[in-house]
């Protein structure tokens, strides 16, 4: 028992410097190994929409060939019974991503920048409405 | 010291979370704004264009859908000598989906609308990787065709025989209806298809 006594504080000291030395070897290769990512893509259609306030296509007055113009070709083309759908999509993708011994973590968000318009039979504006979505351009 | 062992083989581990967002959460607090039988125009200037739109026999529907992935991996070390270099990784996820439908006669009158939200069990994954690694274990590539599946319909000229065969049932069109995301292909207009996606 005594001797266990004497040794104590000798153990004690031992495991302190043990666990020293591990820490400076350990901290520097966890940063090291730790790394973070970022990356974005943007798909579909320019949103060229958002340079033209809504209200200057005029419902009973723009034409197909207007809205063509201004915007270009559209995403999708909805055909209805009795009229066209134009569909414009802007598609933004942007993700994070934080890499470490213990934990990592990814963070993806994908955004639709979207405006929609509705033609008659005639080629002439019915409606038009813009996403609350809006990806900056 | 098993007690050191324990937890180095936990920090030697690790464990990861992945999320995924595919656009804004749906303002269904606004939802009780529009009433059956209002004009198509009022849930446009509510809502904004739809995420997916589709002409129908009588009519047209609109569809909004939010879609939220939350993936999480947990890590173990290995016992023995392969513990050094492989770990262990499982991984489940949930899909939370916000959805809203409106339903349009052929004069653009609302003849229904519904929304809804909900949490479903995206799956689980297992997988033995080197040191550690953080990519997605699940397949929730269902929920993750949101409003840009559009943006793939010239690939329809590439699928599958029996998918080319269900043409006319086909909800990836825009022509013949909607689905939810996540939506397995084994029931319904895609039964047809069914084994030929792969």
């Amino acid at each position: 028992m005594m001797l266990h006594g004497h040794r104590r504080p000798a153990d004690t000291e031992y495991r302190t410097m043990s666990l020293a030395r591990w820490t400076l070897l350990f901290v520097p290769i966890a940063l090291l190994l730790t790394g973070c990512v970022n990356y974005g893509s943007v798909d579909g259609v320019d949103n060229l929409w958002r340079q033209i306030p809504a209200d200057e296509f005029r419902p009973g007055e723009t034409t197909q060939a207007e809205v063509l113009d201004r915007l270009g070709p559209p995403s999708q083309l909805i055909g209805l019974q009795d009229g066209v759908v134009f569909y414009y999509l802007t598609q933004k993708t942007t993700g994070t991503g934080r890499v470490f011994i213990v934990w990592n973590q990814t963070r993806e968000r994908s955004l639709y920048d979207r405006a929609v318009f509705f033609f008659d039979a005639e080629g002439v504006l019915k409606e038009v409405a813009y996403s609350d979505e809006v990806i900056g351009r | 010291m098993m007690a050191a062992l324990a937890v180095v083989a936990l920090c030697g581990s690790g464990c990861a979370s992945l999320e995924k967002r595919f656009g804004e959460p749906l303002p269904l607090e606004r939802f009780a704004e529009v009433e059956t039988g209002c004009h198509y125009s009022t849930v446009l200037q509510r809502f904004g264009p739809p995420m997916r739109m589709a002409a129908l026999p009588s009519g047209m529907a609109f569809q909004y859908e939010y879609v939220r992935i939350d993936e999480r991996q947990f890590g173990m070390t290995l016992p023995g000598a392969i513990g050094k270099w492989l770990k262990a990784v499982f991984a489940s996820a949930d899909a939370k989906v916000e959805t809203m439908l409106f339903i349009f006669d052929d004069e653009g009158v609302l003849l229904g609308a519904d929304p809804e939200t909900y949490t479903a069990d995206a799956g689980a994954g297992f997988s033995m990787t080197l040191i550690f690694s953080v990519g997605s274990l699940t397949d929730t590539g269902d929920y993750e065709a949101s409003a840009d599946s559009a943006m793939t319909w010239g690939l329809g000229l590439t699928d599958p025989l029996l998918v080319s065969l269900n043409r006319e049932q086909n909800l990836d069109t825009g022509a013949n209806g909607l689905q939810l995301s996540g939506t397995p292909d084994a029931v319904g207009q895609h039964t047809l298809e069914s084994g030929a996606r792969q």
